[in-house]
C-alpha cells in the first residue's frame, strides 16, 4: 500500500511516500517557502519523479503536531483534501512520535523535545520496545528549565532529541552525563518516518476518522478575557 | 513603580497616521504594540501611519473581523485584534506565541485585554475621544511605555511627530504633548506566569 505522509509541524516541512518496501520518493525543505507555498507542489514532484498519480495511493498518513500552528493547520487542511476527495483512510501522528521513532535503537530514555517558541518546549518521553517505541508520558508544553529538573530527577540516564534539545542544550548539558543530546539530523520529525510509522496501523485498519483528526494543541488556558471589567475601566 | 506616560493630541485621523509615522523609524523586528480605543478612536489610522512609513504597499484596514492581518514592508508587520475573542484559549488557539515572532513587528488592538499573554517589554497606546463633544475629531494618545528601551522610543517619536506636524502645518495651538506620571495607572505587572518572557 502507497502511503503519502505530509508533516509541517515544525520549521522543517517534509512529504514523502513510501510503502512497506520502503519510501519512493520525499522532499524536504526547511527555510524559505511557505508551507502552503511548498506542499502541494511537494506532492506533485514526489509522485512525478516516482512515476506515480494519485490514483495509485492507497493512505494519507499525518502529523498532528505538537508543533507550529501555521505549518499544522496547512498539513491537516491538506491531508483531508487529499483523503477526502481520493476516498483514502487516514491516520493521524504525533510529531513527538516520529522524532523518537529515528532514535529508538538506545538503551536510553529517549525524551523527544520541540521548540514550542517563547522559551517553551513540547516534549513526552518514551523507552524502545521490541520493533518500536512506547510512549511513558502524556505530551506536554513546559519551560525548558521545567524540563531539565524533571530529567534531573530521573534514575536513568536519559537521550535528548529534537530541536528543542539543541536549542536549550546549555540548559540540559547542566546535567552531565545523565543527559546526551541528539544531533541535527534526527532534530525534525520526518515524514519518511511518519510513512513508516503509519504502516503498522494502516494495516490494523486503525484508521481516524478525517472528521475528528485535529491539530494537537497543547497550550491550554482557562481564563476569560474580561471585557466587561475593560469597559468598566475605560468609561471610568 | 509609577508610569511615566507621554500624552499627545491630535486633531484629525491624517494627524493620527503622522504620529504613527514617527513612531516608525524608531520601530525594530520583534517589538510589540497594544493599541487600546473605542471604535474609532483613530487604532487603524495609527497602524496605517507606521504600515506606510515603513513601506507597506498593501492598504492596511481594521482587523476587527478578520482578526490577523499580515503587511509586507520594511519588516513583516503583523496587525491583530482580538477584540472578538473571548477566551485567552481563542488566543492561544489563534497561533499567538507564533504571531510573536522576533523578526516581526507586531501591533495588536485590545492588547491590554490579553496583557499576561504580551512580552513584559512593550508599548501600551491608549486613544480617547475628546470630552467636548464639539471636537469630533480631536484625539488623546496616551503612550505608556513598559521596558526601558521603550521610554528613549517613545521621546524620539514626539521629536520626530512635532517636526513633521509642524511641517504639515496642521493645527498649531496647545501644547500637543505633555508627559505626566501617572501613579493610579492601571497595574500591568503580571498576575500569572503565563506568556512570561523568560
Amino acid at each position: 500500500m502507497l502511503v503519502l505522509g505530509i508533516e509541517t509541524s515544525t520549521p522543517q516541512a517534509s512529504v514523502a511516500i513510501g510503502s512497506e518496501q520502503g519510501v519512493v520518493a520525499s522532499a524536504m525543505v526547511s527555510r524559505g517557502a511557505n508551507y502552503n507555498e511548498f506542499l502541494l507542489p511537494a506532492i506533485h514532484f514526489c509522485l512525478e519523479e516516482a512515476r506515480l498519480g494519485y490514483r495509485n495511493l492507497g493512505a494519507v498518513a499525518v502529523s498532528l503536531g505538537p508543533g507550529l500552528f501555521s505549518g499544522m493547520r496547512v498539513g491537516v487542511a491538506t491531508a483531508k483534501a487529499v483523503a477526502q476527495t481520493l476516498s483514502l483512510p487516514m491516520v493521524g501522528m504525533a510529531s513527538l512520535d516520529l522524532v523518537a521513532y529515528e532514535v529508538r535503537y538506545t538503551a536510553k530514555t529517549i525524551c523527544a523535545v520541540l521548540d514550542a517558541r517563547r522559551n517553551e518546549v513540547f516534549h513526552a518521553f518514551y523507552r524502545a520496545s521490541p520493533g518500536g517505541i512506547q510512549r511513558m508520558t502524556e505530551y506536554r508544553v513546559e519551560k525548558p528549565g521545567q524540563l531539565a529538573i524533571g530529567i534531573a530527577s530521573r534514575p536513568e540516564e536519559v537521550l535528548l532529541v529534537g530541536n528543542g534539545a539543541l536549542l536549550y542544550r546549555d540548559m540540559f548539558e547542566e546535567l552531565g552525563t545523565v543527559a546526551e543530546i541528539g544531533t541535527m539530523t534526527h532534530a525534525f520529525p520526518d515524514a519518511r518516518a511518519l510513512v513508516e510509522l503509519s504502516l503498522p496501523r494502516l494495516f490494523r485498519e486503525d484508521f481516524d476518522s478525517p472528521y475528528d483528526l485535529k491539530p494537537l494543541y497543547l497550550r491550554q488556558s482557562a481564563r476569560r478575557i474580561r471585557w466587561d471589567r475593560i469597559r468598566q475601566e475605560r468609561s471610568a | 513603580m509609577s508610569h511615566r506616560a507621554l500624552v499627545c493630541s491630535t486633531y484629525s485621523a491624517e494627524e493620527t497616521r503622522i504620529v504613527g509615522a514617527s513612531l516608525s523609524p524608531v520601530l525594530l523586528p520583534g517589538d510589540v504594540i497594544s493599541l487600546s480605543g473605542d471604535l474609532g478612536a483613530g487604532k487603524t489610522a495609527f497602524v496605517q501611519g507606521v504600515a506606510v512609513a515603513l513601506g507597506a504597499e498593501r492598504a492596511v484596514t481594521s482587523p476587527t473581523f478578520t482578526i490577523v492581518h499580515e503587511y509586507e514592508a520594511r519588516y513583516p508587520i503583523v496587525h491583530l485584534d482580538v477584540y472578538r475573542l473571548n477566551s485567552f484559549q481563542e488566543v492561544h488557539d489563534l497561533g499567538f506565541e507564533e504571531y510573536l515572532d522576533p523578526r516581526s513587528i507586531v501591533l495588536i488592538e485590545w492588547g491590554e485585554a490579553i496583557a499576561p499573554m504580551l512580552p513584559r517589554r512593550h508599548l501600551e497606546i491608549e486613544m480617547r475621544r475628546a470630552k467636548d463633544p464639539e471636537s469630533d475629531d480631536e484625539r488623546c494618545l496616551i503612550f505608556r511605555p513598559h521596558g526601558p528601551e521603550w521610554i528613549g522610543k517613545v521621546q524620539a517619536m514626539r521629536s520626530t511627530a512635532e517636526t513633521l506636524l509642524n511641517a504639515a502645518a496642521l493645527h498649531s495651538d496647545g501644547p500637543r504633548f505633555v508627559v505626566t506620571p501617572e501613579p493610579h495607572a492601571r497595574d500591568h505587572r503580571h498576575p500569572t506566569s503565563e506568556g512570561e518572557e523568560a
